[in-house]
């Protein structure tokens, strides 16, 4: 051990400011984990306030709504994952095959743009477009097609369909951004031999491009696995303007524990469920990790 | 002399108890609690042999004030101004520190969790209150109060104050306006003149039902009543109708005098006024995003005939100058004192107060001190404000409300009744206020105060359960024959009932102390 | 080596025979899609945009439009009304950017290529270890502690700067499997064979080579700098140090706290008071201005520029 440590001195002189930094930014504060098992008084401060157990935890499983928000977040994440991850690839590698260099930066940043948008915006403009008073949807498109007007902030139904349009709509532009960075990382030598072998575009894309960035949509797909218990608070509560009605499809954990809990600011069930969500996550991109190692040890996150 | 000797024993009892408290939250640094105590118990030896608050005898000493606001430009200047004016009175100065609207809980709780030192903090039933007793952010006033205290507790009467006691102790000292909350309309000025609508005659819901549909068919670009932000049909009833206990599970009916907590959606009159909402609502009387809009869209923009509100005197007149156009308000019950209306804005003393005894002659100022409320408020004269009056003021010549350096939310601080009024205000607003307040039924749990603790899970689920359904039934966008029973039966599973009983069982110890 | 890489030169001009390859209905299909693509994502910003010059009564009456009844800049000279604290804020959210984009390219970068190296024994220990903090943090209120209690960074510049916004997990674990993609272990076997330590061969071989994820990484740091309006939430109270952001950001908080909050009559007031419709889109555009124009500076990189043959010489 020490012999390996002289020999690779300077990697970990590399790796030390960046260490130090996670560990204070991080490391430090999970001693504050505790919190989510005491009954947190802030005459007494965090060490003196005493302990409660897992009392804290308990709102988030003792309600019929526990399988309601669960399922939403769950099912709303896989959707993402995938459908985002389809979409951005395909606009990366479409981008890719773009010769005209301008061309393909404008189309690039334009991708972006949504990024840049707050959700509290991009609330206001779904709403812009679907309100039944003057939303676009409802005054043109529908009355050209002569159906009747919907109410759309009435029918949860819809929202599924709506929020994973716009979060791919704010987010392949950013996802894609990676992909093609990895795109352009590739060796062209690589294509110039496919070239002298007579492989045409579309077998260069599925036979160089996807596996040799196959590491980099591991990596992003894991990395998502581990916060799929997090939903985007944004876009469940401001895309949704907030509307009670339609709860049923766009209540996610993180969007009901904050209503629980803004009135009274509770710090230790909002710890409580932060580690619940947290160590979800963790057990899932273990498992996902271990499977990935069993078939491609190289590219498994650790 | 056994007037003296009883002030000398209730002045160690308090001296004492301040000692504890000090220890009680500095208790990692024994030489700052020794340190503190010492000056706590100092000016309570000052006032025994001076007999009244000598500034001179006391240690300068800083308070901090918390509030939320926007740093006006000249603040530094107020707080100087204000810094020599209370060193002065109670050898004191003042740090003002403002904090955005936006920002307020995160930083409050912040500021309490890490137990920074400041001494005088805005808080209110809607802002925490409650919470923030219960984890020990705020100090008990009782014997603060009857030390120094004694102006507060004349101008603002036992009986309000004691509305906000938690377990026996009062942690905060609400604002001197209205204490009560009414319930009506507002509605556009030039088309209740058009029409000639006598506003006399509508004092139920069912009254505006044809000046609703009047509306409608001569006014075919204005929409008869405007729904939103918060502001929906059923808010009469809700807001009017019961005492909302705290959190509005589990509520008392105004109209029964016994103290029984019951589920509000199982009262006829939730049903009934769900029904009127529904069936406007089906007519086109009401804009149809009732349920989502979060802004005063419609009626703002002069292009709804009326909407909903909580009143006070002159509610009309203030919102009449932020949209521009004249409203009148038509209130349709009578006020209602509830422990919810009384904490509606408070001042409370942080546990983490270095001195509280100067913080409470602080607050006693604020109540009874002219000049220095409103210094808080306006500003400095002559430069932020000119005396028309005793009391009446306006800006400088050439200063108007957008471009003025100081100003400040006057219904956040003290003795409200004591501060200065704007040309456009009613000259008798404070009149009124009185008036509107002694007209006020008190609800006969005036005073209980709910400590959803033990179940907090419950509450958690209500919110979440209410959220779901309340808006869309009381805006009437739904049909609350289908969705009260569906919100009744959501209510039950996510543990109504259990709350309800909690509620119950405090209610009645309450009622035994009482 | 550095000599040598200036003298690189980029690839090839598209041939011909690269263009029969793609057929040109293939092209004409992959134009259209992103012509489309683009409309979906510049039709709503263009009437953020126009809702940004609207006159807010036409708006409250008839919603957004892309044709308004009425024009107005009503909204930009409330803003701009307090040009002298926007310019502040404009500067503080500048230098924050660019200082705190450099910092972090470099530490991440730095710890991102050991990781990748796979003579580094620990390499997965440590990749465990960044990974744990994509995952599990404290909570507001520790984090928070340790920042004033510990570091006393309140009301500073560094307040904005450091707490969660210089390193993020996420970042490092893509950059090094960036690093271990595209830089194969043999090149730099074979300049430590030259001669090269490890600090020559991380600056003159590996970042060269890997312009690309620097960029994108950095770009996705300085959208982060950018937006961020957290920390001067959190950390600031002190208004001269406020960053853009939060500046916007706060008025808009402020509405939708008083909005949740409206049991008290008193707020209702506050709340007609603040200008709501044009301001929110205005803000927008000032705050995304900056960001649209530092763009093209990232995307330069973006693109296949060199090769390891290049850097090799």
């Amino acid at each position: 051990m020490p012999r390996t440590f002289v020999k690779h001195r300077s990697l970990w002189i590399m790796v030390l400011p960046g260490l130090l930094y996670l560990l204070v930014n991080n490391y430090l504060p999970m001693f504050g984990t505790i919190i989510a098992f005491k009954d947190f008084n802030y005459s007494k401060g965090l060490w003196q306030s005493s302990w409660v157990g897992f009392k804290n935890f308990e709102f988030l499983f003792e309600t019929r709504d526990a399988y309601v928000i669960t399922r939403n977040t769950l099912l709303y994440n896989v959707v993402f994952i995938v459908f985002n991850l389809v979409l951005a690839l395909m606009v990366a590698l479409l981008l890719n095959e773009i010769r005209k260099r301008y061309l393909q930066s404008i189309y690039q940043s334009i991708i972006l743009l949504p990024y840049l948008i707050s959700f509290s915006i991009v609330g206001y403009l779904v709403y812009s477009f679907l309100s039944m008073e003057y939303g676009f949807i409802n005054t043109v498109v529908l009355q050209k097609l002569g159906l009747p007007p919907i109410s759309w902030y009435m029918e949860a139904k819809y929202w599924p369909y709506i929020l994973v349009l716009v979060n791919a709509w704010k987010y392949i532009g950013y996802s894609s951004i990676i992909y093609l960075a990895a795109i352009a990382g590739i060796n062209n030598e690589y294509y110039e031999a496919a070239r002298i072998d007579g492989a045409n575009r579309l077998k260069q894309m599925t036979k160089i491009t996807l596996p040799l960035i196959r590491p980099v949509i591991i990596v992003m797909t894991l990395l998502l696995v581990g916060r799929i218990f997090y939903a985007d608070f944004g876009l469940f509560y401001q895309v949704t303007m907030n509307t009670g009605i339609l709860l049923p499809t766009t209540n996610v954990i993180d969007t009901y524990v904050y209503r629980a809990l803004i009135q009274t600011g509770d710090v230790g069930m909002s710890s409580a469920a932060g580690l619940f969500q947290s160590v979800v996550g963790f057990i899932l991109v273990l498992s996902v990790n271990q499977l990935v190692r069993k078939f491609d040890k190289e590219n498994a996150l650790f | 002399m056994s007037a003296a000797k009883k002030r000398i024993v209730s002045i160690m009892a308090f001296a004492l108890s301040t000692s504890i408290v000090v220890a009680g939250c500095g208790n990692n640094n024994a030489a700052s609690t020794a340190e503190s105590s010492a000056k706590a118990s100092q000016p309570a030896t000052t006032v025994e042999s001076a007999g009244k608050d000598e500034p001179s005898k006391l240690d300068p000493y800083k308070i901090t004030l918390v509030y939320p606001g926007d740093a006006p430009k000249d603040l530094l200047e107020v707080q100087t101004a204000m810094s020599e004016y209370l060193t002065e009175k109670i050898n004191a100065t003042i740090e003002l520190k403002p904090i955005d609207w936006g920002s307020w809980m995160e930083k409050t709780n912040l500021m309490f969790a890490s137990q920074e030192k400041f001494d005088v903090v805005i808080t209110a039933s809607t802002l925490g209150y409650y919470s923030n007793v219960a984890k020990g952010a705020y100090l008990p006033l009782d014997d603060l109060l009857s030390q120094h205290g004694k102006d507060i507790t004349g101008v603002l009467g036992d009986e309000i104050l004691s509305g906000l006691k938690v377990k026996g102790q009062i942690y905060g000292t609400p604002t001197n306006k209205e204490f009560a909350g009414a319930n009506g309309f507002l509605f556009n000025k030039a088309l209740v003149d058009k029409y000639n609508i006598d506003l006399n005659q509508i004092n139920k819901l069912e009254d505006l039902d044809p000046v609703l549909r009047m509306i409608k068919e001569k006014e075919p670009g204005i929409t008869p009543l405007f729904e939103g932000n918060l502001r929906f049909v059923g808010s009469l009833v809700l807001n009017g109708q019961y005492d909302g206990l705290g959190d509005g599970y589990g509520v008392l009916n105004r109209n029964s005098d016994s103290l029984t907590v019951i589920d509000k959606t199982e009262v006829p009159e939730y049903m009934e006024v769900a029904k009127i909402a529904h069936k406007w609502y089906k007519d086109g009387l009401v804009n149809k995003d009732a349920a989502s809009v979060k802004d005063w869209g419609l009626m703002q923009a002069g292009k709804a005939f009326a909407v909903q509100q909580e009143l006070k005197p002159g509610k009309d007149a203030e919102m009449s100058m932020a949209w521009g156009f004249p409203v009148v308000q038509k209130q349709l019950d009578i006020p209602y004192t509830t422990t919810v209306t009384v904490g509606g804005i408070m001042l409370a003393l942080s546990k983490t107060s270095q001195n509280p005894e100067r913080a409470m002659m602080f607050l006693n100022l604020l109540y009874s001190d002219k000049t220095l409320i409103n210094m808080l408020d306006f500003g400095i004269e002559n430069k932020h404000f000119v005396k028309k009056s005793d009391t009446m003021i306006d800006y400088p010549e050439g200063i108007d409300a957008k471009s003025v350096g100081y100003r400040n939310e006057a219904w956040m601080f003290g003795n409200q009744m004591n501060t200065y009024l704007f040309p456009n205000e009613d000259p008798n607003k404070w009149n009124a206020f009185k008036q509107f307040n002694e007209e006020a039924e008190k609800s006969i749990a005036l005073g209980f105060a709910w400590d959803s603790e033990p179940v907090k899970n419950e509450v958690a689920a209500l919110i979440n359960v209410s959220k779901q359904f309340e808006d869309a039934i009381i805006s009437g966008s739904v049909d609350p024959e289908v969705y009260i029973p569906k919100y009744r039966e959501a209510l039950k599973a996510a543990g109504l009932d259990k709350v309800i009983a909690e509620k119950q069982k405090q209610l009645d110890e309450w009622a035994k102390t009482k | 080596m550095n000599a040598k890489l200036n003298a690189v030169t980029p690839l090839p001009p598209a041939s011909h025979t690269r263009i029969r390859e793609n057929s040109l209905v293939a092209q004409i299909l992959i134009h259209c899609f992103f012509v489309l693509a683009c409309a979906a994502c510049l039709i709503p910003l263009i009437l953020v945009a126009i809702v940004s010059f609207s006159d807010e009564q036409s708006i409250l009456a008839n919603g957004y439009s892309f044709f308004p009844d009425k024009f107005s800049l009503d909204a930009y000279r409330y803003l701009l009304g307090d040009s002298q604290r926007l310019i502040h804020a404009y500067g503080i959210s500048i230098l924050v950017t660019v200082v705190g984009t450099l910092t972090s390219l470099l530490i991440t970068s730095l710890l991102a290529y050991p990781l990748s190296r796979k003579d580094f024994p620990q390499r997965n220990l440590l990749a465990f270890f960044v990974f744990f903090t994509i995952l599990f943090n404290g909570g507001l209120v520790p984090w928070y502690l340790v920042y004033t209690n510990l570091f006393h960074i309140k009301d500073t510049i560094l307040a904005l700067l450091v707490p969660n916004l210089l390193m993020s997990g996420f970042y490092i674990l893509i950059m090094r499997t960036f690093f271990s993609n595209s830089i194969p272990g043999s090149i730099i076997e074979s300049a430590q064979i030259d001669g090269a330590g490890e600090w020559r061969t991380f600056f003159r071989l590996v970042l060269p080579l890997s312009l690309p994820v620097l960029a994108t990484i950095g770009l996705f740091t300085t959208l982060g700098y950018w937006n961020d309006w957290f920390n001067s939430l959190v950390f600031i109270y002190d208004n001269r140090l406020i960053s853009l952001q939060y500046l916007m950001t706060k008025t808009l908080l402020s509405i939708q706290f008083l909005q949740s909050n409206t049991q008290n009559s008193n707020t209702g007031k506050l709340l007609s008071e603040m200008p709501t419709e044009t301001v929110r889109m205005a803000m927008a555009i000032i705050g995304i201005g900056p960001i649209v124009m530092a763009y093209p500076f990232f995307q330069k990189y973006l693109v296949k520029g060199l090769t390891v043959g290049a850097v090799k010489g």
